[in-house]
């Protein structure tokens, strides 16, 4: 391999000249181009487009470092299940009285199709068996951010036929199943009694509500048609599998449904205390309520404040809450991009599958520690000096010793430079798209709009092709100086100045997270600035900027941001302001983990309001 | 975990237009005649797409009339057994004009030729408007791609768009694809105890009886106080259960459509962790042939997009078939290591021109299986097929959109063959020309109104006429 990047330089500012490229033309184009930002050529923070832009910031991984976001808004136009009219707050409007701020009920879905995880959770709750059925369901677009918008998701034709086929295999197999069977069926007989009682039970489960009357009629109907229709000789059976694909198929059990009490308070109109059942056990477990909260909503326990507080911290305390305390902070650090991740062998020996295995398991098991042991928040999760390693993640680290194939638990000191989640190879290899060095700029944006919840606008189009005219003065020999210089030119500078110190802060830090302090024989350079709107963070390495950036409230409030679309399953609205106030508030604190986060997002307006119809 | 996986021979429950065509039948795939669905040929459209651009100083053949000849040498070479039954039009350029300058734009525009915002195109593509005409109601089209993702920007990853702002998600997964061709046929085997026939006539009995309580369920719904989006939302997933009710209650016609033995058991065995890995490109690719000619030949679809890889990072890196690349295929078409670097790669050109003729070698494969499909009245899928190879760039390198590289085969007496065709009033020339005749819109207008989707202008270009038979 030689280097010859003058050539190329050449070559392409030749193409450009012809006008191959048109590259330039397309810069400054209003839709895109970051708004002048002032003397610091900051992009403007905290604009009322926050809202827009947090569903961008969310797709920065995993690919060529200089379109961080070129699909960001992809879905955009999609989004039916779309939030409030009312402008989002910035999260530099976090900083309030929690009790003078907005509480309201916003804009939204009333009509949530249940996401594939929560299907396959709540399938295997309903018929007390092992089963996912996902894993057969066609691929659907990704996430964009850190929720999943289900009120935008629909059922297509390759998914109907999944659901059937997934009814009619589960009924089946629940058929055969006798423990399973007994559990779901409660009586033993082919006769009335039974038929109707396991009707009423059943039902009322899978559609985490009490059937109607025509409901039931309907589904005693179908039962009676068991030996005819099913005919294997077992009249029970026959009716339990005639009613299980049924239900399974059914809108009702298919979408979380909500059409309120039909009475209003001051804010607005009620959900039924199984509408709130539903919202508890989905927020807090991503499956269908257990027969504790249906009692409670059975006993209209769930109208107030205090008895929705009293489930929440119930449903709070049970392990099943790790899956999507886990799942929230997957999806916030981009974790899925480490699936795509390949890297040199020849530079990177100890880089397997096996090695990424452990790296997501590591940052899961810290997770864990930090946000639910431990009950910190997000300065806990950026500064708290543990890691769990085993021996392939030990040598990545260089770390002495023996800790075997499963991971223990360790303490960093300084000489490691490991301090927090920012810095576990997880977060530093899957922020590297490249198979042999680092992306600096897929780091910085990471910190910049999931940290800091900055407004950084994708690339403008062809960006990736424009490079400066003029070779560099000096050979390229590290990433930084290759992208200083790659970035150079005015149009790209506006944002890169902001995004590219942010991103160099980790360079101590290889494509797979190693240690390193020197690149191609040069030292590598790890200082940089980092402009925020509540003031500068000057650091020389990850380790000062992570303990800077977990001080700020700002960070705290991009957190709470975070959490908040997780949980509602949309976009932040001005309405929303008290719940994220609260939750900045909270997270001050060093005592404010993920339990807390979530209660605390069961007492607003719109968890126990219907939705504004569009 | 109890997934079950059981693959068998049967065919399709419904089939084009609502008519349900036949049950079990023993006719594999490329396996030999079938019979004619219907008198009338039924035109389809299959788009294979690349991206990266080609090695353009060896790709094409000369201008003029194409025989065997003509491709000697060049990276379209395995083309040559079908010189005088494809067209090759040069000179046509990306439209948009002017906003063809990165991956971003040429993949989301390659079917639309809309103009985009943020890399989604704001505006559908071509092959779903021919699944909205041509196919049954709610079917869309078939959208396949094998082999990785691009992880941050997912407008790399499909080039389909059922309306503006709405990319269609590229199935990966041969073997989802499989079931979403299988449609309603059972996932677990018939019982043995029973006979056949009464078994199946008892399943869409019992279907049937499901569906009637389902139905009563959606109806109901309807009293509920929702959103258009809501209600569309409800609306167009009930549309889908009447449909399977029409499928089965009208008579099913015999046509042969089942995967045989030695494909069953592949796409039993895919793995979905390990199916977009880049080793498992060219099997998973030839699978997803596969299931495209079935879905074509039985009607399952009438309108299909094969997209030969993702864009940028999701490209794949070439170590199969003589070919031992350590660089994906974007940046070797940089002539670099890695998507943005300096770090030049020696021969990458060479190795650019083996891409080429692997991916053209694949492409006559698929040219040659639906060619095998005879559809009787002297006519195979093939002919009755318009495919459409388009790849996003001409030059990869400088991503430029003149002159695409472009061939049209099949669809047998609607274009000129045996030549390739310099558009009058354009020019061969990678720089692009901003003149209007040879802009990418007009060729997909020319395409939409060649599989019989009647299209005065699309984006504002009208049909080029100068490509179709005379």
């Amino acid at each position: 391999m030689t280097r010859s990047r003058n050539t190329r330089t050449r070559a392409l500012a030749a193409l450009v000249a012809l006008g191959f490229c048109g590259c330039t033309g397309a810069v400054g184009d209003g839709t895109v181009a970051p708004a002048a930002g002032g003397a610091s050529g900051a992009p403007v923070a905290g604009s009322p487009s926050n809202g827009g832009s947090s569903r961008g910031g969310t797709n920065t991984g995993g690919t060529s470092s200089v379109v961080p976001a070129a699909g960001a808004l992809s879905n955009g136009g999609a989004d039916t299940g779309g939030a409030g009219k009312a402008p989002a707050p910035s999260v530099d409007e976090f900083d309030v009285d929690p009790s003078t701020a907005a509480d309201g009920v916003p804009v939204a879905s009333r009509v949530l199709r249940l996401g594939y995880a929560d299907y396959d959770r709540t399938v295997a709750d309903l018929l007390h068996l092992p089963v996912k059925r996902s894993t057969d369901f066609p691929a659907e677009q990704p996430n964009l951010g850190p929720y999943e918008d289900l009120g935008a998701r629909r059922v297509s034709e390759p998914l109907q036929n999944e659901y059937v086929l997934s009814a009619e295999a589960l009924a089946a197999e629940l058929a055969t199943n006798a423990a399973a069977f007994n559990q779901v069926v409660g009586c033993a007989t082919a006769n009335t009694a039974c038929r109707d009682s396991f009707i009423d039970a059943f039902g009322k489960q899978a559609y985490r509500r009490p059937l109607t009357e025509s409901e039931k009629t309907r589904y005693r109907t179908l039962f009676d048609r068991g030996p005819e229709l099913v005919a294997s000789g077992d009249a029970l059976k026959d009716g339990v599998r005639l009613v299980v694909e049924a239900v399974l198929q059914s809108p009702n059990f298919l979408y979380r449904i909500e059409a309120g009490r039909g009475v209003s308070d001051a804010q607005g109109a009620l959900l039924t205390d199984y509408e709130i059942a539903v919202r508890l056990s989905y927020l807090f477990w991503g499956t269908l309520p257990d027969r504790e909260l249906l009692l409670a909503a059975d006993g209209g326990k769930l109208s107030t404040a205090a008895g929705i507080v009293e489930q929440a911290k119930r449903l709070a305390a049970s392990p099943r809450v790790v899956d999507r305390v886990l799942d929230f902070h997957e999806r916030w650090l981009q974790l899925d991009d480490l699936s795509g991740v390949s890297k040199d062998p020849a530079k990177f020996p100890l880089f397997s599958a096996g090695l990424v295995s452990s790296m997501v398991e590591e940052t899961r098991r810290f997770v864990e520690e930090v946000t639910l042991t431990q009950n910190g928040g997000v300065r806990s999760l950026l500064t708290a000096p543990i890691g769990f390693v085993n021996d392939d993640l030990a040598r990545l680290y260089g770390l002495n010793g023996s800790f075997g194939p499963g991971l223990q638990r360790v303490e960093f000191d300084g000489s490691t430079q490991r301090l927090g989640i920012l810095t576990q190879a997880a977060f530093l290899s899957g922020h590297s798209s490249a198979t042999t060095r680092t992306s600096p700029i897929l780091r910085g944006v990471f910190v910049l709009r999931r940290l800091a919840c900055l407004d950084i606008p994708p690339p403008p189009p062809g960006a990736e092709m424009q490079e400066p005219e003029q070779p560099s003065a000096q050979p390229l020999r590290t990433t930084r100086e290759y992208f200083t210089w790659k970035t150079s030119m005015s149009q790209c500078a506006t944002c890169h100045t902001v995004i590219n110190p942010v991103g160099f802060a980790f360079e101590k830090f290889d494509a797979i997270g190693q240690l390193r302090s020197l690149e191609a024989d040069a030292p590598v350079d790890a200082s940089g600035t980092l402009g925020l709107p509540d003031g500068d963070i000057v650091f020389d390495g990850a380790r000062e900027l992570v303990t800077e950036l977990a001080e700020r409230s700002r960070v705290r409030a991009c957190y709470a941001k975070n959490w908040l679309q997780y949980a509602y399953a949309r976009k932040e609205t001005a309405l929303d302001l008290r719940t994220l106030a609260s939750l900045a508030k909270g997270l001050a604190t060093d005592a404010f983990g993920a339990r807390d986060v979530l209660v605390s997002m069961t007492q607003s307006a719109a968890f126990s309001h219907l939705p504004i119809r569009e | 975990m109890s997934k079950a996986r059981f693959l068998h021979r049967r065919a399709f429950l419904r089939g084009v237009a609502g008519v349900s065509v036949g049950l079990p039948l023993l006719e594999s795939i490329g396996g030999g005649p079938l019979q004619a669905q219907e008198a009338q040929p039924q035109k389809r459209f299959l788009s294979f797409h690349s991206s990266s651009g080609v090695e353009t100083d060896r790709f094409w053949p000369q201008i003029g009339a194409l025989s065997a000849a003509s491709f000697a040498g060049r990276g379209t070479e395995a083309l040559a057994s079908y010189a005088d039954r494809i067209l090759i039009p040069r000179g046509v350029h990306g439209y948009p004009v002017g906003t063809w300058t990165g991956h971003s734009e040429a993949t989301c525009q390659a079917l639309t030729a809309a103009a985009h915002v943020d890399t989604v195109a704001q505006g559908a593509s071509i092959d779903q408007v021919i699944a909205k005409a041509l196919n049954p109601a709610g079917r869309e089209a078939l959208v396949v791609r094998p082999g990785g993702r691009d992880g941050g920007v997912a407008g790399f990853n499909s080039i389909s768009y059922r309306a503006a702002g709405q990319r269609a998600e590229a199935e990966s997964n041969p073997y989802r694809t499989y079931r979403a061709l299988m449609g309603m046929a059972p996932a677990a085997p018939p019982d043995p105890s029973q006979p056949a026939d009464e078994a199946e006539q008892r399943l869409l009995a019992k279907r049937q009886s499901v569906i009637d309580l389902v139905r009563a369920e959606f109806v109901e719904l309807r009293r509920l106080d929702l959103s258009q989006s809501d209600q569309e939302k409800l609306d167009m997933h009930f549309q889908l259960i009447r449909d399977v009710e029409v499928g089965m209650t009208q008579n099913p016609t015999a046509v042969g459509c089942s995967v045989d033995v030695a494909t069953t058991a592949q796409l039993g065995a895919l793995d979905a962790n390990t199916v977009e890995a880049n080793a498992n490109f060219p099997s998973v690719a030839r699978l997803f042939v596969k299931l495209l000619g079935l879905a074509l030949a039985c009607g399952y679809t009438r309108s299909a997009v094969l997209q030969w890889g993702a864009a940028v990072a999701g490209s794949p890196t070439y170590t199969w078939d003589g070919m031992n690349h350590s660089f994906r295929h974007h940046p070797l078409s940089h002539g670099t290591t890695e998507d943005f670097n300096e770090t030049m790669v020696a021969g990458y050109k060479d190795m650019l021109f083996a891409i080429d003729r692997w991916n053209t070698g694949e492409f006559v494969k698929l040219l040659d299986l639906l060619d095998s499909y005879d559809e009787g009245g002297g006519r195979s899928l093939l002919d009755n097929t318009l495919v459409l190879y388009t790849n996003e760039f001409s030059h990869g390198q400088g991503h430029t959109t003149g002159d695409l590289p472009i061939v049209i085969a099949g669809a047998k007496g609607t274009f000129q063959t045996g030549k390739s065709l310099l558009l009058s009033g354009s020019k061969a020339d990678i720089a692009g020309v901003t003149g209007t005749n040879g802009q990418s819109h007009r060729l997909l207008c020319t395409v939409l109104n060649a599989v019989g989707v009647p299209t005065e202008r699309w984006n504002g270009g009208s049909e080029l006429t100068e490509l179709r038979a005379t």
